[in-house]
């Protein structure tokens, strides 16, 4: 059975590489001249994500992963106990010099709480990794 | 403006798409009012039982609608979700669209398909 939860890809080539791309996806002062009126996401498992849209909505999110300058995935959600979608950037270098950026979201049926629950978890794993090597 | 779909109808719509013999059975279902499971068994190779679960499926998804007709329960296609998770792609695909072509402006390159 091939059951694929709803997605929505795009791809967009850029000149900036991806050390360039990265930051865009990244620095609130960046995201905020592309995404959304403000934008912050912070890049690390387990780090926050927290936006407002031109049209003043929220969204809040976690990061689940993050890989300079080639993978940035998070869930994020508008209100509880609305449904998480799944966002994932992938930036590939292009051999001409620049990027390939493809952005994917998914409708992942995932409940908030359990993207919660993960942004939780990771954090306890962050907290304990820096406590070990402290 | 596209009102905003409901997400959890339109995973549970895009799962029951995601089978062949769910959309064997709605291609069924179109051609005709109502249908009956023995009546959808007999024209595909799988069993009443079979069948039976897959109507479920379709049924939780608000795919199709079941009714009572003396002894059997006799299903109704609801193409309503479909469009339903359609806006959802829609609507989402349009945002990152003006995203992109934002993002394009910023870092330089034009918009990709």
């Amino acid at each position: 059975m091939h059951a694929r939860p709803p997605e929505v890809s795009r791809e967009i080539d850029l000149e900036a590489c991806p050390e360039e791309v990265w930051d865009a996806l990244t620095r609130p002062e960046l995201l905020e001249q592309w995404l959304a009126e403000s934008a912050e996401i912070e890049a690390w498992d387990g780090g926050g994500v927290d936006i407002r849209t031109d049209d003043g909505r929220e969204r809040r999110g976690v990061v689940e992963y993050a890989d300079r300058p080639e993978r940035l995935v998070f869930s994020w959600w508008e209100a509880i106990p609305d449904e998480s979608t799944r966002v994932e950037f992938r930036v590939i270098e292009l051999p001409g010099g620049g990027s390939r950026l493809r952005v994917t979201e998914t409708r992942t049926a995932q409940p908030v709480a359990r993207a919660l629950a993960w942004g939780d978890r990771l954090a306890t794993l962050r907290a304990s990794l820096t406590y070990a090597m402290a | 403006m596209i009102a905003s779909p409901d997400p959890t109808r339109a995973g549970a719509v895009f799962f029951a798409l995601g089978d062949p013999t769910r959309r064997e059975l709605i291609e069924r279902l179109s051609g005709s009012d109502t249908m009956s499971v023995s009546g959808l068994a007999a024209e595909l190779p799988i069993t009443r039982q079979g069948v039976a679960k897959h109507l479920g499926v379709l049924e939780r998804a608000g795919l199709v609608e079941a009714t009572r007709s003396g002894r059997e329960s006799r299903y109704r296609l609801r193409p309503e979700p479909m469009s339903d998770a359609a806006d959802w792609m829609a609507q989402v695909g349009a945002q990152w669209d003006s995203r992109l072509a934002r993002l394009g402006e910023l870092l330089g390159g034009p918009t990709k398909e």
